[in-house]
């Protein structure tokens, strides 16, 4: 799954320091020394998922954080206190996640949570948030419920990253507009076959309909996960003939697609729509790169094409000496947010800092204007850079994005809010 | 005679209760108690899963099913809203025993080898139902939105205290009668099967009956583990009931032991202890986890509390050999 | 009593038991003698259940239980020891006697009571003393020598009061004084139970020192039967199963 970021140095020293002594008070057994909450350092605690096949998601992601942890630290802390990050692998299993964010907030006395955590994870997450209490910034996790159904919500619970409901009416309205612009009839559909896959699928599929109502559905294929031959796929679709073809393969998933399909000029053939493709780790782990294939944006440099977006890679790079994914930014917006709590309330007080995190802007290379809202209402992020773009064969990849308007996805977006019956 | 035993099994479990429970007031950290909670759950998977593996020589690697399965059917009865957590918790039992019953129908009749496998099959069955009927597991996301824990009898489980508490007192209830049934008529026919099906049955053993309803139990008893789980996390999710945790169950046994009775919790603890650590010192579970299984099967050659339990009474048997016959030749020792 | 009727099994092209007709009166004492390979223990199998018979029935007091499983045979009075003693490694001498007998009685799916204090022990003792084994009570199953595996097999079926009793070669593998102290005890069994016992042995001496009736099978079939007397001095069966013996006796 494309180059893994190197290991931070800072993570593994600090780690290892909060590790001797939680060995020692462990080994002495010595009750948790219940400290004082507005002295030391201000500990946060951040479930990964580490190791497997998508650790790439708990290093690429825990390198955005350290970064923002790193500058804040720097930068002298909130009054001479600094951050200490504990980063534990939950190796995706969502009962790990209950336990490790349970011992971060009971064990290691942890004042918030950063969840790099996948769906199931996050959800688990959730629970235990939700029971005791502590803040939590979800980072990674894109199911739209996790903050759009009230009932799953928590005031103390927020989400920094993508959210399904938003890529599926930026896809959507994007891919309609090509197939006006290209005449394209006939469609196929290529998703994994999980609950994300056919949650996309069907999510896009229903604003495609939406934007472009007469298109025609031919064959909807779903290759499992981690599958690594798609002859089949590849075959059915030559087969088939498509005018157009919309994925939510992602990561090492889609690469190899790319890469085989790539032997049977697939690309050549029909207007590709991959939802997940424009990550720097998967394009670049695809040999040779077709053009002129569609993507949303994960993350690349040149969306929002500003300066600091460049900085911030740059940057990422220089330390990481690996591409920054759309994880990255996920965590170090997440990040940003409660550091900028921090400040704001001059305290680690999780209560008091969820107290400011709802509407608050802050300024970001990820906001399609330069800064990005926690949306009250909701708790989740909006305003950040999303959009389509084409791909080239040679670096960057993805020179433009093509933003979809805002204005365009609130309106859908409360649509299938009232829909789901969330408001 | 008989009685006594038995009260004084429940005597001795009602000590360690004492003692789990002093430890609440000993110490504030919490983090101690949610390992006693999961030690509870996998303890209870792990010592369920012997009764078939260890007492009846039935290697279940379908036991995660069960465990999901109660986990799943006692959150779903919860969010239903309409039933205490006592009527669930019954409810759950009687589910899961009568979902084991109907497995081990099927599977019983099998020899060893199908046997394995076909409890796997029914295991991957189950998964994909959780995974597939998602308007009623929530599919891969797991069961969501909590579990709600109302009040009952003064007990509130949102409270970690009473939770841990709760789980302590139901595991030992559970331990107790693990054990009465590994020390009853029928625990010891379950281990005639084991040792000679063949024989058993000319003895008049009616020998798939026995395996029916030790799987049935079995099942059970993984069913509350589950629940435990459930109430812990506050949730469920289909990772319960995938192969690793049948697995995990299998490894438990064989860290600690299959032929002493509380082999399996001790395997269980360790497996737990070593998780804990691992995922605090290093990100290389797999990699101790392997080192240690290693040392287990090579060094030990078996579980640690059967190395122990074994170890003591080959000691104590050849200390009586020494003292009463220093002259009996080995090769007099009977085979 | 037991009344076999044209029975026959083969394996592939062996014909194991052929066309087998044999009828044991209540509280005898027979024996089945034959050189090896005769089919003895699959006539054993077939008449337990533990092999179905291609044809022919197995008549036991009047009811017909050709192709019964183990269990069910078990059920109605057909006890059995093996060749090779068949037990349980674990158990000690005395829990596995008391479990046969918890399994004769019934009682082998109690749940609430202990195994290790179960009323059943006093008969499994009383077995125990039958067989001499009392001074081996705690020893498991594994560790106890050839000859007392070999009693404790036959103390096992003995525990569920069979009313027919099947010993395949009691004897074997023992040491002459072993030998005749088994045979002993046999006959002793025998009188003092009065069941129907059927033992299968090589030992011609064996034979003709206790059993009432003989029957000789050979390549499946029924070579002869009668008294010792009458098979001793039968010229097929000095042929087919003595031969051999008697010219090394003979020189
Ligand atoms: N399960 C089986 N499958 C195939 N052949 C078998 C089976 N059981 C027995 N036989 C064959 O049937 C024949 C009779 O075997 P059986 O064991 O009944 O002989 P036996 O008279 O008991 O011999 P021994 O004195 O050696 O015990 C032999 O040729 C044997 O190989
Ligand atoms: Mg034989």
């Amino acid at each position: 799954m494309g180059k893994t970021g190197k290991r931070s140095i800072h993570r593994r020293a600090f780690v290892k320091g909060i590790g001797g002594v939680a060995m020692v008070a462990a080994v002495a057994g010595f009750p948790a020394i219940v400290r004082a909450r507005n002295t030391g350092p201000i500990r946060i605690g951040v479930s990964a998922i580490m190791s497997g096949r998508v650790a790439q998601m708990g290093s690429s992601s825990t390198n955005g954080a350290i970064m923002r942890v790193d500058a804040f630290n720097t930068s002298g802390g909130l009054n001479g206190r600094m951050i200490e990050l504990i980063i534990r692998d939950s190796k995706g299993r969502p009962d790990e996640a209950a336990r490790i964010n349970r011992d971060f907030i009971n064990r290691d006395d942890c004042d918030m949570i950063l969840s790099l955590e996948a769906s199931t994870g996050a959800f688990a997450v959730q629970e235990v948030v939700r029971e005791l209490g502590t803040l939590c910034m979800h980072c990674l996790s894109e199911t739209s419920s996790l903050t759009a159904d009230p009932k799953l919500r928590t005031p103390n619970a927020f989400r920094s990253g993508r959210q399904g409901a938003h890529d599926a009416i930026s896809a959507g309205s994007y891919a309609a507009s090509i197939a006006k612009e290209k005449s394209l009839k006939k469609w196929m559909t290529v998703g994994p076959n999980y609950a994300y896959g056919h949650d996309t699928t069907e999510q896009f599929l229903n604003y495609l309909n939406h934007f472009s109502p007469d298109i025609e559905l031919g064959s909807q294929l779903w290759p499992k996960i981690f599958q690594p031959d798609y002859t089949d796929v590849i075959n059915k679709i030559l087969q088939e003939k498509p005018d157009a073809v919309f994925t939510c393969l992602w990561g090492g998933d889609l690469s190899s697609f790319i890469e085989q399909g790539n032997l049977y000029g697939l690309f050549d053939q029909a207007q590709y729509f991959c939802i997940a493709l424009a990550d720097y780790t998967t394009m670049a782990a695809v040999k040779h790169l077709p053009s002129g294939i569609h993507s949303g944006n994960r993350y690349v440099s040149t969306f929002p094409g500003s300066a600091p977006n460049a900085a911030w890679e740059a940057e990422y790079v220089r330390q990481f000496n690996s591409r920054p994914t759309n994880w990255s930014w996920e965590a170090a917006l997440g990040m940003q947010f409660l550091i900028e709590g921090i400040r704001k309330t001059g305290s680690s007080d999780g209560n008091e800092i969820a107290g400011v995190l709802p509407g608050m802007i802050v300024n970001s290379p990820f906001g399609v204007d330069g800064t990005i809202t926690m949306r009250a209402e909701d708790q989740t992020i909006v305003e950040y850079g999303t959009g389509w773009g084409v791909t080239q064969s040679t670096e960057p990849f993805m020179p433009n994005v093509t933003p979809t308007d805002w204005k365009l996805i609130y309106e859908l977006e409360a649509a299938w809010k009232k829909e789901q019956g969330y408001i | 005679m008989q009685i006594n035993t038995f009260t004084r099994y429940s005597v001795v479990a009602l000590l360690v209760f004492v003692v789990l429970a002093a430890i609440p007031r000993i110490t504030d950290d919490i983090s101690i108690l949610d390992t006693g909670i999961m030690i509870c759950a996998n303890g209870l998977f792990a010592l369920s899963l012997n009764l078939l593996v260890g007492r009846t020589g039935l290697l279940s690697f379908g036991h995660g099913g069960f465990y999901a399965a109660g986990a799943y059917s006692f959150g779903l009865l919860m969010q239903t809203g309409m039933f205490s957590i006592p009527a669930a918790f019954a409810l759950t039992i009687v589910f899961v025993a009568a979902l084991s019953a109907l497995v081990a129908l099927v599977c019983v009749r099998l020899n060893e080898t199908y046997f394995t496998f076909i409890t796997l099959a029914f295991q991957m069955l189950f998964y994909n139902i959780i995974l597939s009927w998602t308007s009623l597991t929530g599919g891969d996301q797991g069961l969501l939105g909590g579990i709600p824990k109302p009040v009952f009898l003064g007990i509130d489980l949102v409270n970690p205290v009473h939770l841990y508490l709760f789980c302590c007192g139901i595991f030992l209830v559970c331990v107790v009668l693990l054990y009465q049934i590994t020390q009853s008529p029928f625990g010891y026919t379950l281990r005639m099967i084991r040792d000679n099906t063949e024989r058993a049955r000319f003895l008049g053993v009616a020998v798939n009956r026995y395996k029916v309803a030790s799987f049935t139990l079995a099942g059970a008893f993984a069913g509350i583990g589950g629940m435990f789980m459930a109430l812990f996390v506050s949730g469920a999710y289909p990772s319960f009931g995938y192969w690793t945790m049948s697995g995990d169950g299998i490894f438990m046994i064989m860290l600690g032991g299959m032929n002493t009775f509380l082999g399996p919790l001790v395997g269980a603890i360790i497996l737990i202890v070593l998780n804990d650590l691992t995922t605090i010192y290093t990100d290389h579970y797999g990699l101790v986890l392997g080192c240690v299984i290693l040392v287990f099967v090579l060094g030990l050659r078996r579980g640690l509390l059967d190395f122990i339990v074994e170890g003591i009474r080959d000691r104590r048997a050849s200390k009586m050999d020494q003292t009463i016959q220093p002259t009996v030749p080995k090769e007099e020792i009977p085979r | 009593m037991l009344k076999i009727e044209h029975l026959t099994k083969s394996f592939g092209g062996v014909v194991a038991t052929n066309d087998v007709s044999l009828h044991f009166q209540p509280a005898s004492l027979s024996a089945i003698i034959g050189p090896n390979g005769a089919g003895k223990t699959t006539f054993f199998n077939l008449i337990t259940g533990g092999l179905r018979p291609d044809s022919g029935r197995i008549i036991f007091d009047g009811e017909d239980i050709t192709g019964f499983d183990a269990l069910t045979t078990v059920r109605r009075g057909i006890g059995r020891a093996f060749q090779v003693a068949n037990l349980f490694p674990e158990f000690t001498v005395r829990e596995s006697l008391t479990a046969a007998v918890l399994s004769h009685r019934q009682q082998s799916a109690h749940l609430l009571v202990q195994f290790s204090a179960v009323e059943a022990r006093t008969r499994a003792d009383q077995i125990m003393e039958m067989f001499d084994l009392q001074e081996r009570a705690g020893v498991v199953s594994r560790n106890l020598s050839h000859g007392d595996q070999k009693l404790l097999d036959i103390a096992l079926a003995l525990a569920l009061d069979p009313r027919v009793l099947l010993l395949d070669e009691p004897t074997a593998g023992m040491g002459p004084e072993e030998r005749w102290k088994m045979i002993d005890m046999i006959y002793k069994l025998w009188e003092d139970e009065r069941m129907t016992l059927i033992f299968i042995e090589h030992d011609m001496d064996i034979v003709f020192r206790i059993a009432q009736t003989v029957r000789v099978l050979c390549y499946g079939q029924v070579l002869a039967e009668g008294a010792p007397e009458e098979i001793r001095s039968n010229p097929d069966v000095i042929k087919a199963y003595l031969g051999e013996n008697f010219e090394k006796i003979a020189q």
